[in-house]
């Protein structure tokens, strides 16, 4: 009995000596500017030989591919880097710097990141970059950062934090053998799901929620009226009228709307067995791959919501406590370079839009981006350019993304 | 006279391999849900509680979570007594004995991938009743995963824990000498069905009961299966945590670790009732 009673006592010490603990925990974000007063060539000797972790989404084989086989093999002949890819995406990579963080750690796993939006909003807010460093990218020289699509991610000023990587564009994806006309604007869908129930639905994941953001801009008659920083009047002013028109068309959805798929993947899977007529992808190049791979019928074509496409740029960045940021900022700089960028908008490869300014670009640069395959399938890159809107604010993705919940899938 | 030092290498070695994590995890949980640590917590609150019980969404997500796992093992501890009663030596040798062991080899992701193939509207199965002419078009296939009954989530849990209670049970009726029990009353008059029903479903049940409250929990905690083949609302207690956790917004995450604590203090309770129904039955 007193044993018993002794390890009770003991038990309870360690809870709150564990909770204590964890209260103490150092939450110092550490810059080390001292880096950025070295020169390049600096820069790269300090970074041979050594090992850079790069976290990342390994969800596109022909984008792993392109990796494993191009811009591995590569950084290592040339820079004597070792890449080592691990895989993470969006939360994961702000829930690894956050719990480092949160554990005081002073070298972190990971030595960049490719994220973009609503990460890099969430991973400024516990000030998880480090940075500024693209001013030291001498590839930095082909990137118009002034190009609103590159100097804003999600309305929110990069400033030096991020590099960019690849642009991507919003779009829809139809099955041309099975929807004729296709309809663009909210009113054209309204008779589209009303004419044939059970063939749409919107993934609870980004491309679901851009979707509904597109159609909060269509609501507010252009993203003029949703630019700049998130404002609350105008949420409440468009968001109910967005919950209106779901909420009396939902019976015309997949599932009669008492369901939505967790992902965009489900949805591709499913428009590619004939049991949706609409996918969604940020590529311009999706349906080419989609047709190659199988997934996706040969009819298949891709559509700009009347909105307009939803352009937004995706980064690589440096966590704060990244233990190899030369390796970061000579890899970083690497995948910037015009080659590698090419190499990325191979159809083949990775496929999406480079981010350099093709003016910027040396003759043999600009000769050899021209000579790469044009896409057959989807839309080219000027007709979707011709119609790209910038990103709203973040909030407004996490105030769409809380309250679908709360005003559509939570009502009956 | 090495009785004392064992004990204390023994409680050891349980503290620090077993409770010292749980303990530490359950208390930075607690500390988070408070506002006591976290990078975006600016010191004890308890606003993210409020927030998380101002709505129905944790009641209906603990119910819902319970009342899957009852489901799926109600039905499964039927059809594996149903089983292993009718069929009481053949999982001792031969091909069953290695066939049930098969879905166990299913890890929980694979199986709700292979359900949600099978079972969806334009699944196999919907494609071989249309085929067969059962159907006159695949959308006409009703509804079996995301559906309101949660019949792919029940059916797929059931498939996962079959084998285990049937193995269980096979294992029990050799155990307890059901045989033996058996013959005795039927010596003494009784018919097949009071066999059954008074004498071998009793006791396998009595025995089987820490068990089935351990593979309660077990259920109460799973993950991928209802993620992807329930629906989008109401959702378990684990979905629900792990969207607070690592969705969009980075306020979320302190109501995140309440739901956790919630899931972490009903899995204790459970634990309890099942340690003192096992310790209950070996005193008999």
């Amino acid at each position: 009995m007193i044993n018993r009673k002794k390890n009770i006592i003991l038990l309870s010490f360690l809870f709150i000596g564990s909770v204590i603990n964890a209260c103490k925990q150092n939450q110092s974000n550490t810059q080390q500017d001292s880096l950025m007063t070295q020169s390049w060539e600096e820069i790269e000797q300090k970074a041979k030989g050594t090992t850079v972790v790069f976290m990342k989404y390994l969800g596109d084989k022909k984008a792993n591919k392109h990796i494993d086989e191009y811009v591995v093999p590569t950084v290592l002949k040339r820079y004597g880097i070792t890449l080592k890819i691990i895989p993470g995406q969006g939360n994961e990579i702000v829930n690894s710097i956050m719990t480092e963080q949160e554990a005081g750690l002073a070298e972190g796993q990971t030595d960049m990141v490719w994220i973009n939006g609503e990460t890099f909003y969430q991973l400024q807010q516990i000030k998880g970059l480090y940075g500024p460093f693209t001013d030291k990218l001498p590839n930095s020289k082909y990137i118009n950062y002034e190009d609103p699509i590159i100097k804003y991610d999600f309305q929110q000023a990069i400033n030096g934090y991020e590099a960019p990587w690849g642009k991507a564009s919003f779009i829809g994806i139809t099955d041309s053998a099975r929807v004729k006309n296709i309809p663009q604007s909210m009113q054209d869908f309204e008779a589209y799901w009303k004419a044939h129930p059970g063939k749409f639905t919107i993934p609870l994941d980004f491309s679901g929620y851009t979707l509904l953001k597109s159609w909060l801009v269509e609501i507010a008659g252009g993203i003029k009226e949703l630019d700049g920083d998130f404002n609350q009047e105008k949420y409440d002013k468009y968001a109910p009228q967005l919950w209106d028109f779901i909420n009396r068309n939902k019976k015309y959805f997949w599932k009669s709307g008492s369901t939505f798929p967790a992902s965009n993947v489900t949805v591709s899977q499913m428009f590619g067995s004939g049991e949706l007529d609409f996918a969604f992808s940020f590529g311009i190049t999706a349906i080419d791959k989609g047709i190659k791979e199988g997934l996706f019928p040969a009819t298949s074509k891709a559509f700009v919501f009347k909105a307009g496409s939803i352009h937004n740029t995706s980064y690589l960045g440096i966590p704060y406590n990244a233990p190899n940021k030369e390796g970061a900022l000579v890899v970083i700089n690497f995948l910037l370079s015009p080659e590698a960028q090419i190499e990325k908008s191979d159809i083949n490869n990775s496929g999406g839009m480079p981010v350099f300014d093709y003016q910027k670009l040396e003759k043999q640069w600009q000769d050899q981006y021209q000579a790469l395959p044009k896409i057959k399938y989807g839309m080219s890159e000027e007709a979707i350019q011709e119609k790209a809107i910038k990103e709203t604010h973040s909030q407004y993705m996490i105030n769409v993304a809380a309250d679908f919940r709360t005003q559509v899938i939570e009502k009956p | 006279m090495f009785k004392p030092f064992n004990k204390t290498f023994n409680f050891s070695i349980l503290l620090l391999f077993t409770l010292l994590p749980l303990l530490a995890g359950l208390g930075y949980a607690i500390a988070y849900s408070f506002g006591l640590v976290g990078v975006l917590n600016k010191g004890f609150t308890l606003e993210n509680w409020k927030i998380l019980f101002s709505t129905s969404e944790v009641y209906i997500s603990v119910l819902y979570t319970s009342w899957l796992a009852f489901a799926s093992l109600s039905i499964c501890i039927f059809i594996s007594l149903a089983v292993v009663l009718a069929f009481p030596t053949k999982f001792k040798s031969g091909i069953f004995s290695y066939l049930v062991y098969m879905p166990l080899a299913f890890p929980s992701i694979v199986a709700a991938f292979f359900f949600f193939q099978f079972l969806s509207n334009a699944g196999i199965l919907a494609r071989l009743c249309y085929q067969l002419g059962i159907i006159s078009q695949i959308s006409d296939f009703p509804n079996l995963v995301n559906d309101s009954y949660h019949i792919g989530i029940i059916s797929t849990q059931t498939f996962l824990s079959l084998p285990f209670f049937i193995l269980l049970y096979a294992s029990l009726y050799q155990a307890e000498k059901l045989e033996d029990y058996q013959k005795l009353a039927y010596a003494l008059g009784a018919s097949k069905k009071q066999t059954i029903f008074k004498i071998s479903i009793p006791i396998l049940l009595k025995r089987s009961l820490p068990s089935i409250i351990i593979y309660f929990i077990f259920k109460l905690g799973s993950y991928e299966v209802p993620l992807l083949l329930g629906k989008s609302s109401p959702e378990t207690i684990s979905v629900l945590a792990v969207r607070k956790l690592q969705k969009f917004n980075l306020l979320d995450i302190p109501q995140g670790y309440a739901v956790a604590v919630i899931y972490a203090f009903l899995v204790l309770i459970l634990l309890f009732i099942a340690f003192k129904k096992s310790k209950h039955q070996y005193e008999v």
